[in-house]
């Protein structure tokens, strides 16, 4: 099936549907149980966030276990918010994903002030612009890693340093990212993200947040594994996390080399056609080629390119509703491209078949 | 006279609209201003059959009349000009 929507989901690797099922079936305990199965299971919890833990690097973290980046996004915003109401300033961009957008609203509507730093000419965000909007009263600045349109890598390393120097809290949501391209976690104070982008499971994903930053939970129901997320330890979930990690770990260098040979094919095999430009630029990740066919609109092209079997977007799919890329534009200053791009993601999983399909019909759909 | 606003909590450019709408308070608080959520508030905002794009303002007369529709993110001298007007 010519899929080219990973950056949306991926499909759910067998090897960690199997570790999900298997640690489901022998681990039917609650971990915060005090009698000897609970205890068992939370033995097997403890050792697959240890690995998690030491497989993402991460050094004096925690991993607060949500149902995905969305949940992750809102608790940071909301957590940190509320944790500091007597600072009522936040800084971020306008790129971010509907789920860092709409906790800004929320806030927005509540008394915060915000302000977003600037894009240059690359869609990179300008640094001089960052340090120039954090204020004695900014309680976060929140940033994502990689533009989940155009999959441009920001400088959040860079941008974070530049916070810590203000000693203003950093959250990275980092989505779009982990998995896909290096990215040192250790250098923000909280991290979003989400299993099922890596070949894990949809329904879980993690905040990791420095050892001992308090934040305010959105959910209330009693300590479970932290004191900011309560509900039943969802043992299989994070067991499933731990072995897609496992293997994003282990076959590194193959899958990006992959990805990276099919990025290369895409452009040379459409750089040839004159009405398509790319918009994505240099610093893209190889997993993300956003282009414009220019005269065509974007959800056009997305249905007529469903209605021949082949799968992909034209935005980030929780924002949707909007009718142009808001990436696009800041990159190319032009609406026509901003109207009529396409994303195309790629994955260790793509085909050479599948890459030939796509390329005749976007040869036809230009032609059209 | 009326300017009705449809924005969406999760769209960016409603997000910086709103904050230049904030900037421009003195003038808007000359207007009934009603701001409607996509979402939140699908039967108000069905009458008015907006597009993909966002924010919408739809200026009213004293009738309920539409004069005028603005559709898409626009700067604070752009709200100034083209919404925010008699």
């Amino acid at each position: 099936m010519p899929y080219f929507d990973y950056s949306a989901t991926t499909p759910c690797d067998p090897e960690v549907s199997k570790a999900l099922l298997e640690a489901d079936r022998d681990y039917v305990a609650n971990p915060n149980a005090s009698h000897a199965l609970g205890r068992t299971s939370r033995a097997f919890l403890d050792e697959r966030i240890r690995s998690i833990q030491t497989r993402l690097g991460l050094i004096q973290k925690e991993i607060v276990f949500t149902s995905g980046a969305s949940e992750s996004n809102n608790l940071a915003i909301k957590g940190v918010a509320n944790k500091l109401p007597e600072k009522k300033h936040i800084v971020s961009s306008l790129i971010e994903h509907s789920s860092v957008v709409a906790p800004l609203t929320y806030l927005m509507r509540a008394g915060y002030d915000l302000d977003f730093v600037t894009l240059d000419e690359d869609g990179r965000y300008d640094l001089e612009s960052l340090t120039s909007l954090i204020r004695e009263d900014t309680c976060l600045v929140t940033l994502v890693a990689v533009d989940s349109e155009t999959g441009i890598r920001q400088p959040v390393e860079e941008a974070a340093l530049i916070a810590r120097e203000k000693g203003v809290l950093f959250h990275c949501d980092a989505t779009q990212a982990i998995g896909k391209c290096p990215i040192d976690l250790n250098a923000f104070d909280l991290v979003s993200f989400s299993v099922h982008k890596f070949y894990g499971p949809k329904g879980i994903g993690g905040l990791i947040r420095n050892q001992g930053l308090e934040l305010i939970p959105l959910i209330n129901g009693g300590k479970s594994l932290t004191n900011v997320r309560s509900g039943t330890p969802a043992v299989s979930f994070v067991a499933a996390a731990a072995k897609a990690i496992e293997l994003f770990t282990f076959d590194e260098v193959r899958r990006f080399d992959h990805v990276k040979a099919m990025n290369d094919k895409l452009r040379e095999a459409l750089g040839e056609i004159p009405s398509i430009t790319f918009n994505t630029n240099r610093y893209g990740i190889p997993h993300i080629l956003n282009l414009s066919l220019i005269g065509k609109d974007s959800d056009e092209t997305v249905e007529w390119l469903s209605e021949r079997g082949i799968y992909l977007t034209a935005r980030s799919a929780c924002s949707g509703k909007e009718g142009f890329s808001r990436s696009v534009h800041a990159i190319t200053k032009d609406e026509a491209r901003a109207t009529s791009s396409i994303r195309i993601s790629l994955s260790h999983l793509t085909t050479m078949d599948e890459l030939e399909q796509l390329i005749q019909a976007l040869k036809e759909r230009t032609a059209d | 006279m009326k300017v009705v606003m449809i924005s969406a909590t999760w769209c960016p450019a409603c997000l910086i609209v709103h904050k230049r709408l904030r900037e421009l308070k003195e003038l808007t608080a000359r207007y009934s201003l009603e701001i409607l959520d996509l979402d939140f508030d699908e039967e108000k905002v069905a009458p008015y059959t907006v597009g993909k794009t966002l924010p919408v303002f739809i200026v009213l007369d004293e009738e309920g009349k539409e004069i005028r529709r603005i559709v898409g993110e626009r700067t604070a001298l752009e709200l100034k000009e083209e919404v925010f007007h008699d």
